[in-house]
This record gives structure tokens, C-alpha cells and sequence, in this order.
């Protein structure tokens, strides 16, 4: 039996020029603050990541108050040394929801991509691979989710299957796997004549052989950019489907049911409704940052020296 | 520091859409003008807020609010008239029927009061007098079995035709035999129109009971049902399958009201003008124009633009600050109106019920979240309508004694319940929290759900089973007349349930509908008192139906000033719009 040898992958994706082994020596650390040293908005972005990815682990612990109970003594209280974020309209702390809303909004958001990647991936790579009649079936039925409009399709899976954070998420699984299904088969479909899979083929590695070990890895590049940036979309998806009653109930402290609340009051109560967008513009705007700083970073036509 | 111009972010769009700009340059410039925005905005809110509770300068035009005079008195004492003649209202939802004699809902009947109108109508604050409205006089006989109206003489509808006593007639035998709606307001006291309805001569009519009706006039007054519409309209547009051509009527106006509809978009505004005809004297304002606005901050900000001119539905909280405000005359006024949650009656067993009535945050829900615009209450019937009986006592939040009761019940700690609410009801949401953070106390869960108005209102009023229902719902009623029969009627009696009336949660007590059924032919007022007191306290107490929470104190914004408007604690919401006008400033 013949070992099949090692076929060495496109180099254009690797950071600066290295070759994948010395990308590998450098380790996650080391590229992460090369990372971050490509550009200010790099680190911004790494920052805000890393605040809310710390407030989705311990956010609910952290809180100083209880996110949940009501204190309706304390009833829309401005911003004070007690309550740095103003309590809410049943004099809950708004830090704490806002600092427990985390995991809802951006936990539920990554959740959600994660399904969406695996079965996009799945669709998209099994359509481009197998092509023929496979290729028609499987990008007819993207099609057909693709054909309508996002918000309104999560929006429609949502009320369907009844009002919760569950249920929103599902529905949104729904409407972001199609993309990545036609990102996916678009890869596989270009690397598939590529040289070095018609290498591995012609050495005898079988077709699933070829698929996991040569053309999947090549495609991670443009998937993990586009990740990146729809982390950002889900999470404002997301807070829209709670902020429209879809998603989220009461009182779970998500940021668009909180959003959602407040708007009743926000002419009194400017914290209640400024808190809780602000922490959904940050998320928002750090991902999108961390998207668009990863793609020039693996991408040596737009790469630009360290400041 | 550079400055923010809309046109950046004019440039930063259209950049980023002819692909001028790549994502990181639009990234880039957006985070420094949109991370900015909010802290503007929110800014702004603070300074907006400073202004309205400091140094605001109080408007010339309007006195100041310590001298706002009462409604329906002039500030001078002589009528000083506006040459501004439109009166602007601000609705929160669309009036989808536009049929008087089959819409069962209170938009709709507040606007029916500007082109339709009623035989007589309640005067001023008072829920037992009268004034004239399509009858100029109106009588009855000593047992309260024949009543008699005069019409006026030179009534005509809005499409030219006579309002005589035979389309009077004709419009109430529509009434009674197309039972839709409101059509309780006239079965109670007329089976057979055609035979109790006689017409004496061209404007005199006469009703014929079949026993002492003494709440007959207080039903002709109601908004409810009894307005008069074209008969000649309805032969021109009934069909065979539609005799009484209530889908024509639930699209157009025909009435004999001051105005005339000029415009109907049913989900957006109404314009009606001042009807050249109209039978008495004629009113102020040349238009009325009704406006939706669905959401609570937009009514308020338009109302303080001065863009709206009256308003009933703004939310408790708004109404604290709009009070302070000297261009505007906040007037609160006490109603006949109920509010209530309803139970489950096929879920929930009546011990269940009663320990979940104790478990409801009664203080905390009349003064944090109605913002004391409502007052403790015994039961279905506010203490301003007849037959309210004090002597009922009324439930507190008492938890230690709800979990008594709630595991006498069967209930376990664990146990999960439902409430549903409709999405956006601040107000809902609010009590729904605070009676869920109670259970939570001793061990229940209570599941929140969210849902459509219009899906809220299906369920409620559709034929679903009660299975399929949720455990708890708020409502809220007031009588369509100051009667207690008619406010329990139709939310709590068994023929009432489902689709054939309001009774949403399958109330079924075979004693409570049996002293309904007498109260609904009681003759005197000791009678109405004593049947109503022992129907009350099955509702509350022996077998609950809902946790009665509140009587409701209502109040309507109009601009400083706007004279004539009187409250009236039946006609909740509406506006007497033929007595208003605008003073001169």
C-alpha cells in the first residue's frame, strides 16, 4: 500500500508571506499581536471582542445586581454611584442586564453561526464537489431560502414555531446557512481543478480523502472573514427579532428586548435605552473591525506594514 | 474637532454604494460619526430633559397652568373663537369596521361621535341624564313600558335623504335583526322590531317594551350600536348574500352626524368636514381629521408639537410629565372601566384561582405602573355604576396565603403557567413581570409570551379551545351603558363564550348564570344592587373568574386651547365634538 504524500496547500493565504510551517512555529499568540500591530482597528477590535466575550463567560456572575428581580421602588433612577447605567422601568440595575445580556445577544449570535457554518459548509462542499444533478438539488434548495428577504424569513420561522430566544435562533440558523453553502461551493468549485487535487487524485486518494483533507482546508480563508462579519449581522438580527417580540421574553435581559422597552420611555430615561445600544453598536462595529481587518491580514495584496 | 455635517454621512453612503469607499474606509469614517451618534443623542435627551423641568419659558399663547381654565369654561368668561377651525385627534390603532351598528370596539365609537349619531346622548359627566342629539324631546310612561322621541323635524342623512321616523325605525330594525356587535344594547329590551316599533308620524316614534325596562334610555345614549344609518344607503348596497349591506357600511359613513367623512383610510387617518345639513346648530370646527399613530412616544411628541390636538390615548408615565406642561390641559376624569386578568376556568381550578388572586402586586401595579391612574376594586363593577356593592372585600397581595391555597389547588413548586400580552403593551408587560418575580417567590413559574395585537385578539375572541389558551390574559371593560348586567355580560356568562362574546377563558358557573339571568329582568334599583352584590362575590370570591385589579381613572390631553370637552365616565376615550371649540389667543 502506497502512502499517499503530503500535498502542500495554495500559499497566498498565509499571513505575510510565511510559509505555513513557520506560521505554525509562530503560534496563536505570536499572530495575534502581529495582528493587532497591522493596525489601530485591529486592536480596537480585538479589544471590544474581548470585553464581551469576557462579559458572555462572567457577565452574569459579575453583575453587581440581580439582572432579573424587579425593584419597583427604584423605578427609571438616573445613572448613579449604585447604579452606574440608571435602573430600568421596574427598577432593575441596567448594568447588570446589560453585562447578563451578553451571553443572549452575542452567545445566542455565535450559536447560531456555528450551526449555520457546519450545515453551509456541508450543502456547499457536497454541491460543488459532487456537482451534476447533487449540485442542482442541493443549490435549488439554497435558492429557495435565499430567495427571500432575511428579516422576513427569520421573522415568518419565528412566529411560526412560537416567541423565544430558541426558536428566533433557529430561525436565523435558517437564513444564514445558505450563504455559506454558495461561499463554500464557490471554493470547492474553483480548488477542485486546481493541481494539487488533481495531484492527490491522481495518487489515489479517495474522493472524500480529497474533499476533507485538500480542498476544505483551502477554503477556511474567506469563510472565517465572512464569519467574522456576519457575528456582527446575527447579533443585530437577533436583537431585532426580541426587539420586534419575536425572540427574546421578558425578562430575559437581551439587548433588543431591553431596547425594546425602553423606547416607551427613553425621553425620561435616556440611560435605559442608550446602555443597552451602545453595547449592541460596539459588538457590532468590533466584529465587523475584526472581519475587515482579518481579510487584508490573510490577504497579501492588501497587506501594509506593522505601525 | 472636526464638525458633523449630515452631509458626511450623506458622502459615506453614497460612497460606500458607488464602491468608492472599501469597507474598512466606511468602517472607518462610520465609527467616527456613528459612534457618536449615540452619545449625541443621549445628550440631547439629558438637555431635553433639563429644559422641560428647568427654565422652560411658558408659552404666550396659553395660560399658565395653574390658571387653565376647567373644560367647557372659557378663561374670560366670553367665547374669544380661534380662526383656526380644524381639531386634529391622534388614535393608536386603525378602524378596520366602520359599520356603527357592528364595530364593538372603542376607536371606532369615538369616531362614529363626529358622523353619527345616537336618539339622545348622556350630558355632560353625568352617566343617568340626557340631551338631545337625533330626538329633540323624548319621554316614556309611568311603568317604564313605552317610549317616546321626537325627532327633529329637518334631519338629513350625509347622501341627502330625510331622516324621518321611518328610517329611524328602519335603522333600528337593522340593528336588532343583523345581531352583530353590539347588539345585546338592543335585544335586552327589543325582540320584534318590526312590531315594538311604531311609527306615530314623521318625526315621532314610540318603543314598546314588554315590561319595565328603566335602563331603556341609558341604552339608547350608549356609543355602542344605536346610531342611525341610511336606510336608503342600505338598499342601494345590500346584496343577497349581505341584506343590511354591512360590508358597503363597513367601508363608508352615512350617518347624520355634524361631519361628513371626505377621507377614509381606515389604517392611516379619516377627514371629515362640516355637514352643510345638519339638523341643529352647527359646530365649531370646520374639520375634524382623525390620525393613527400607533406608537406611544410618537402621540406624545405630537401632541407636544402641538401637531395633534387631542388625544385619550397616551401611557400613564407620559401623562406625569405632559401634566407639567402649560400648552397642554391634561383631564382626568374616573370612568366605569374595569381592569382584570382573566384565568384559565378550564385550566385552573378554583382554589388555584383564588391563590393566583393573591398573588397579583395590587399596590405595586396601581402606583408604579398605573402611575395612580386606577384604585383598588372589589370586582367587575366600579364603584360608578349601579349596583357596586362596597361591602365585598377586595383582595391584597398576600403571598404566604396564595401558596396555601395554590398547593391546596395541586400545584406544585416547579409548576410552570402562561401569560400572554400583546407586544409593545408596556403597561402589560410591566404587571406580567412583577406578578411573575411574586410567583417566583413561592416556587411557580410564569412563562411570558409575547404575541400580536391582532393574534392576542383572535385567540381571546376567536373559537379556539380553552386548552390551547394561555393560563392568564389582561383585559379590560366598561358597560356600553352605566349598567352592571351589561358590563358582565358578556365577559363572564356561558353563552357568552368564545367567539359569541368576550367570555375568552370559558367562564362557567351555572349559579352565576342563573342570577344573571334575573338581574338581566330586574326592575328596581334595590333589586339590581342586591343581585348584583351576590353576583360579585361568586366572581371574585367563591369561584374567581379573573383577578380584578384595578377601576381605571382616565385622562385626555388636549392643547390649552381647545374648550367644551367634557368627560364622561361611559364614553371613555371619545370626544363630544359638537360642543368643542377653540379659544382665541
Amino acid at each position: 500500500m502506497t502512502a499517499e504524500p503530503r500535498v502542500t496547500p495554495e500559499p497566498q493565504i498565509l499571513p505575510l508571506g510565511l510559509t505555513e510551517r513557520a506560521a505554525r512555529r509562530r503560534g496563536p499568540l505570536v499572530t495575534l499581536v502581529d495582528f493587532a500591530r497591522q493596525s489601530p482597528l485591529n486592536l480596537l477590535a480585538l479589544g471590544l471582542i474581548a470585553l464581551f466575550v469576557f462579559l458572555v463567560v462572567f457577565g452574569g456572575t459579575l453583575a453587581p445586581h440581580d439582572p432579573i428581580k424587579p425593584n419597583i421602588q427604584l423605578k427609571l433612577h438616573a445613572p448613579s454611584s449604585t447604579y452606574w447605567f440608571g435602573t430600568d422601568e421596574l427598577g432593575r440595575d441596567v448594568l447588570s442586564r446589560v453585562m447578563s445580556g451578553a451571553k443572549y445577544s452575542l452567545g445566542v449570535a455565535v450559536i447560531i453561526l456555528s450551526i449555520a457554518l457546519v450545515i453551509g459548509v456541508v450543502v456547499g462542499a457536497l454541491a460543488g464537489y459532487l456537482g451534476g444533478l447533487a449540485d442542482e438539488v442541493l443549490m435549488r434548495l439554497t435558492d429557495l431560502f435565499l430567495a427571500f428577504p432575511a428579516l422576513i424569513l427569520a421573522m415568518a420561522i419565528a412566529a411560526a414555531l412560537g416567541r423565544s430566544l430558541q426558536t428566533a435562533a433557529i430561525a436565523l440558523t435558517a437564513v444564514y446557512w445558505p450563504w455559506y453553502a454558495r461561499l463554500v461551493r464557490g471554493q470547492v468549485l474553483a480548488l477542485k481543478e486546481r493541481e494539487f487535487v488533481e495531484a492527490a487524485r491522481a495518487l489515489g486518494a479517495s474522493p472524500g480523502r480529497v474533499l476533507l483533507r485538500h480542498i476544505l482546508p483551502n477554503t477556511t480563508a474567506p469563510v472565517i472573514v465572512q464569519l467574522t462579519i456576519d457575528v456582527g449581522y446575527a447579533v443585530l438580527a437577533t436583537a431585532g427579532l426580541s426587539f420586534l417580540g419575536l425572540g427574546a421574553q421578558p425578562p430575559t435581559p437581551e439587548w433588543g428586548s431591553m431596547i425594546a422597552g425602553a423606547r416607551t420611555v427613553f425621553r425620561e430615561a435616556w440611560w435605559y435605552i442608550s446602555f443597552p445600544g451602545l453595547a449592541l453598536t460596539l459588538t457590532v462595529v468590533g466584529f465587523n473591525l475584526l472581519g475587515d481587518g482579518l481579510r487584508d491580514y490573510i490577504d497579501p495584496r492588501t497587506r501594509r506594514r506593522a505601525w | 474637532m472636526e464638525r458633523r455635517h449630515p452631509e458626511h454621512y450623506l458622502d459615506l453612503l453614497l460612497g460606500a454604494r458607488a464602491g468608492r469607499l472599501t469597507r474598512r474606509q466606511v468602517l472607518t469614517r462610520g465609527l467616527r460619526l456613528g459612534l457618536s451618534t449615540p452619545a449625541i443623542l443621549s445628550l440631547l435627551a439629558a438637555c431635553g430633559q433639563q429644559e422641560e423641568g428647568g427654565a422652560a419659558p411658558a408659552p404666550t399663547s396659553a395660560p399658565a397652568a395653574g390658571q387653565t381654565p376647567a373644560p367647557g369654561a372659557t378663561a374670560t368668561g366670553e367665547r374669544r373663537l380661534s380662526d383656526n377651525r380644524d381639531f386634529v385627534v391622534a388614535f393608536s390603532g386603525g378602524v378596520p369596521d366602520l359599520d356603527p351598528q357592528s364595530a364593538y370596539d372603542n376607536q371606532a365609537s369615538a369616531l362614529f361621535l363626529a358622523c353619527y349619531e345616537m336618539l339622545i346622548a348622556l350630558k355632560g359627566e353625568s352617566t343617568f341624564e340626557y340631551e338631545p342629539m337625533l330626538a329633540r324631546e323624548w319621554s316614556q310612561n309611568d311603568d317604564l313600558t313605552e317610549f317616546t322621541f321626537k325627532l327633529a323635524p329637518n334631519a338629513k342623512f350625509h347622501d341627502g335623504t330625510p331622516c324621518d321616523a321611518e328610517a329611524v325605525k328602519a335603522s333600528f330594525v337593522r340593528f336588532r335583526r343583523m345581531e352583530r356587535g353590539p347588539y345585546n344594547v338592543i335585544s335586552r329590551f327589543v325582540d320584534n322590531p318590526e312590531e315594538q316599533i311604531e311609527v306615530v308620524d314623521a318625526t315621532t316614534l314610540v318603543f314598546k317594551m314588554t315590561k319595565p325596562e328603566p335602563l331603556f334610555l341609558a341604552a339608547m345614549a350608549s356609543e355602542y350600536g344605536p346610531l342611525v344609518v341610511s336606510p336608503a344607503a342600505m338598499e342601494q348596497h345590500k346584496t343577497a348574500d349581505d341584506p343590511y349591506a354591512h360590508e358597503w357600511f363597513a367601508q363608508n359613513i352615512v350617518g347624520t352626524g355634524p361631519y361628513k367623512a371626505v377621507e377614509i383610510l381606515p389604517q392611516e387617518r379619516f377627514v371629515f368636514e362640516r355637514f352643510a345639513d345638519y339638523h341643529s346648530e352647527p359646530p365649531f370646527f370646520d374639520r375634524i381629521i382623525a390620525r393613527v399613530v400607533v406608537e406611544d412616544a410618537t402621540r406624545r411628541q405630537l401632541m407636544e408639537s402641538g401637531e395633534v390636538h387631542g388625544c385619550a390615548y397616551i401611557n400613564p408615565e407620559d401623562l406625569l410629565v405632559m401634566r407639567d406642561n402649560p400648552a397642554l390641559q391634561v383631564v382626568e376624569y374616573d370612568t366605569t372601566e374595569v381592569d382584570w386578568i382573566r384565568m384559565n376556568y378550564a385550566k385552573l381550578n378554583a382554589k388555584a384561582r383564588q391563590g393566583f388572586a393573591y398573588a397579583w402586586p395590587y399596590q405595586e401595579v396601581i402606583e408604579q405602573v398605573l402611575r395612580g391612574y386606577g384604585k383598588p376594586i372589589n370586582g367587575p363593577i366600579a364603584d360608578t355604576v349601579i349596583g357596586y356593592d362596597p361591602s365585598i372585600p377586595t383582595y391584597t397581595t398576600d403571598l404566604e396565603k396564595a401558596k396555601q391555597l395554590l398547593t391546596e389547588a395541586g400545584i406544585r413548586e416547579g409548576d410552570t403557567f402562561t401569560y400572554m400580552f400583546a407586544t409593545g403593551d408596556a403597561t402589560d408587560s410591566a404587571m406580567a413581570q412583577l406578578f411573575q418575580a411574586n410567583l417566583a417567590q413561592i416556587g411557580i413559574t410564569l412563562e411570558l409570551q409575547q404575541v400580536d395585537r391582532a393574534a392576542l385578539l383572535e385567540l381571546a375572541y376567536g373559537d379556539s379551545p380553552p386548552e390551547e389558551r394561555p393560563h392568564f390574559m389582561s383585559a379590560g371593560w366598561w358597560p356600553d351603558y352605566n349598567d352592571s348586567w351589561n358590563q358582565m355580560y358578556p365577559n363572564f356568562h356561558s353563552d357568552s363564550v368564545g367567539s359569541k362574546g368576550s367570555n375568552a377563558m370559558f367562564y362557567q358557573n351555572a349559579e352565576f348564570d342563573r342570577l344573571m339571568d334575573q338581574l338581566q329582568v330586574a326592575e328596581s334599583e334595590e333589586e339590581i344592587r342586591e343581585l348584583t352584590g351576590q353576583i360579585v362575590k361568586i366572581l371574585t370570591w367563591d369561584d374567581p373568574a379573573a383577578i380584578f385589579y384595578a377601576q381605571i381613572k382616565k385622562a385626555t390631553v388636549l392643547q390649552a386651547d381647545i374648550r367644551g370637552f367634557t368627560p364622561n365616565g361611559i364614553y371613555i376615550n371619545s370626544f363630544p365634538f359638537w360642543h368643542m371649540w377653540r379659544e382665541a389667543t
